[in-house]
């Protein structure tokens, strides 16, 4: 068991968006994950986007890189100073399922797709 | 495998942060594991052509 307290004297916050999470105290298990498309497009006609178009690209549903754990590593810590000291943490924004965490945790898992679109009327290379 | 660590003394003054971002971790603390991963696919190869077809809610 991880047993190393952590002190934070004054922290500051500014903003905490899109599904982020500031957690102050242990946690046991942390599964983070964020699927975004971005698209330029040359007018601006606002269309709402169909959850489909996730589907679209491979990007969103290739296997995850997270390997799998699987070596058998046996831990053992000393802690001679149970306490992590931090005198002040100044965050001016955590965005897009991120993760302050003070305090202790067994196993965090953070992943992230991310789909750049440009979108043109015609072809800007003029081939058709 | 048997893996030793000794954890002396930990102060730490002042962290500023600007901006945390896209599933990444601040962590102050311990931890026994921990995974991250990211894709990324940006233009040109995602650059679609064609007359603009609206994308809506299926009907």
């Amino acid at each position: 068991m991880l047993r190393r307290t952590s002190h934070v004297k004054l922290l500051t916050v500014n903003n905490v968006v899109f599904s982020s999470t500031l957690q102050i105290g242990d946690s046991q298990f942390v599964d983070s994950t964020s699927h975004a498309i971005a698209i330029l497009q040359e007018h601006n006609h606002f269309s709402p986007l169909n959850e489909d178009e996730f589907n679209l690209h491979p990007i969103f549903y290739y296997q995850s890189p997270c390997p799998v754990i699987y070596e058998d590593v046996k831990m053992d810590t000393i802690n001679d100073n149970p306490k992590i000291n931090v005198r002040t943490l100044d965050i001016l924004a955590a965005s897009t399922s991120s993760l302050i965490h003070i305090g202790n945790s067994d196993h965090i898992r953070m992943s992230n797709r991310l789909k750049n679109l440009l979108k043109y009327d015609k072809n800007p290379d003029g081939d058709d | 495998m048997i893996y030793h660590v000794t954890n002396k003394g930990l102060n730490i003054g002042d962290i500023k942060v600007r901006i945390i971002s896209t599933s990444s971790v601040l962590l102050v603390g311990d931890v026994r594991t921990i995974q991250l991963s990211a894709a990324f696919d940006t233009p040109p190869d995602s650059v679609i052509y064609g007359p603009l077809v609206p994308v809506g809610p299926k009907s």
